[in-house]
């Protein structure tokens, strides 16, 4: 599956406790290389993993308060993208050209989730945790899909890439599959913020086993 | 992507002379190209269309794919008494050759990526230098560049100003000369010598030539192999691998503009 960003409206790129307060990591969307990281603040942003400057990767960034740093040449961007500091050069006043970009960056249902679209982002009620991700090897079937290898009651589509589902064992959840183009894709789960520490291990299992069913799917 | 014209033109550095003793029989690349090497009283190299220019120098055995190349540059530092060669072996980087020379020739990020040893973050500022072509039109200096350094060499003793010189020679070859800490009106030489491989990947050979009575050859090779790993962790991260050159990406080094290179570049459109 060979999926852009710019094309496909909300991605589900990690579950919320991925990337902590005051780090970053590297997340492959369709096939978009990203820096996600959170500043101290707490607020999680998407942005192209290149430093508009020798482009380097921006997950290998350090978050200063609510700014990133690139490691490189230690330019600093705001929470909007644009450099407000060069260090080599302290007496600039950075031009405002010099802008990251940036994707739109939710958190909904313990998941992040990006977009390039204008688009509305996905509603989802109540208060959630998170789960498991798993990394699946294969070229990942679509949602629909992969739901007809294992029994639900009902389905409810959160975008392209996610759906809260009602299991006759695990109860509801929120599945959530993204596509990383050539690298596979991934699996996250996240279960309703009173899920007890028992249900929590069932479903990482389930979750698991579904892995395994759509891999020896694929091999098939 | 067959090699532009003036990239063809060059001499490449391939490993240290004793990494080809007598009997010696190996595959190497360069340029996209297989080349062997062999060792049977003298030194051979052939390419595709047959034997090929080799030569010793600088510690390094050095191969051209031209039949008509251009001179190997000169360092007559090489001829001192009293200086030390040390010599790193190959190092392969899964990156344009054009951005370990860019990467070398700029001071900016030693206080984030060498901190501590190369730069300190309260001394991040890059004051003017100037660049100028060498005599014979084809070299690039820049010259007058001062940084503060709290660990410049390996023979330094704390924090100070260091003047520079950095050489682009050819465009895959860059020497750094850096004043001497132990004596004074010398410089110290610190070069890399490219083999470019493919477009996206190169073997980089390295080269230290000091006055140092201080500090054991292990030591030396310390020193430099700690700074190149974390240059390498950066050249392997940068988007794209190749050197961008059009103006509104980055800034394209003058020695790969003036020259019409496009062998290991990406034009802007493609990355855009
Ligand atoms: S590449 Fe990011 S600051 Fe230079
Ligand atoms: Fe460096």
């Amino acid at each position: 599956m060979d999926t852009d960003v710019s094309q496909v409206g909300w991605i589900p790129v990690a579950l919320n406790n991925a990337v902590q307060a005051g780090s970053a990591i590297r997340v492959i969307a369709g096939t978009d290389d990203i820096a996600l990281w959170r500043g101290k603040d707490g607020v999680a942003h998407a942005w192209e993993n290149r430093c508009p400057h020798r482009g380097m990767r921006l997950s290998y960034g350090t978050v200063c308060g609510n700014r990133l740093r690139c490691l490189y040449h230690g330019w600093i961007y705001d929470g909007s993208g644009t450099c407000v500091a060069i260090p080599a050069h302290p007496d600039l006043t950075p031009p405002q050209t010099i802008k990251v970009r940036t994707y739109r960056c939710v958190e909904a249902g313990a998941l992040i989730w990006i977009s390039d679209e204008d688009n509305s982002a996905p509603a989802i009620d109540g208060h959630w945790t998170p789960c498991r991700s798993l990394h699946i090897e294969v070229a990942m079937p679509d949602l629909p899909e992969i739901l007809k290898w294992t029994k639900v009651n009902s389905v409810r589509p959160l975008s392209t890439y996610a759906a809260d589902v009602a299991l006759p064992d695990q109860g509801r959840l929120i599945l959530a599959v993204h596509p990383m183009g050539s690298k596979g894709a991934m699996l996250h789960c996240a279960l309703p913020a009173s899920a007890r520490r028992d249900s929590l291990l069932s479903a990482s299992h389930w979750l698991g086993e579904l892995r395994s069913r759509i891999e020896q799917a694929a091999v098939v | 992507m067959t090699p532009d014209p003036f990239t063809l033109s060059h001499w490449y550095a391939i490993g240290r002379i004793e990494d080809f003793p007598n009997g010696y029989k190996g595959e190497h690349r360069i340029l996209s190209t297989d080349i062997a090497v062999s060792h049977h009283g003298e030194l051979n190299v052939t390419g595709p269309e047959g034997s090929m220019g080799v030569q010793t120098r600088y510690g390094h055995v050095w191969t051209t794919l031209s039949r008509d190349p251009r001179p190997l540059y000169n360092m007559p530092e090489f001829e001192e008494e009293g200086r030390r060669l040390v010599t790193a072996g190959a190092i392969a980087v899964r990156c344009s050759g054009l951005r370990a020379v860019e990467n070398f020739l700029d001071m900016a990020h030693f206080p984030f990526v060498h901190t501590g040893i190369l730069g300190v973050e309260e001394h991040a500022e890059v004051e003017k230098y100037d660049v100028s072509m060498g005599a014979a039109g084809d070299e690039i200096w820049a010259t007058k560049c001062r940084f503060f350094q709290p660990m410049a060499a390996a023979a330094a003793e704390g924090g100070q100003v260091i003047e520079y010189r950095y050489r682009v020679a050819h465009p895959y070859s860059t020497i750094l000369y850096k004043t001497c800490p132990l004596r004074d009106g010398h410089w110290d030489l610190i070069g890399l010598f490219i083999q470019p491989t493919e477009e996206d990947e190169c073997i980089v050979h390295s080269f230290v030539l000091v006055f140092d009575e201080h500090n054991t050859d292990t030591d030396l090779l310390h020193f430099q192999q700690n700074i190149f790993l974390q240059d390498r962790m950066v050249l392997e991260n940068q988007v794209p691998n190749k050197l961008p050159i059009d103006p509104r990406w980055e800034m394209p080094t003058r020695a790969v503009k003036s020259h019409g290179v496009t062998w290991s570049t990406t034009r802007f459109e493609k990355v855009a």
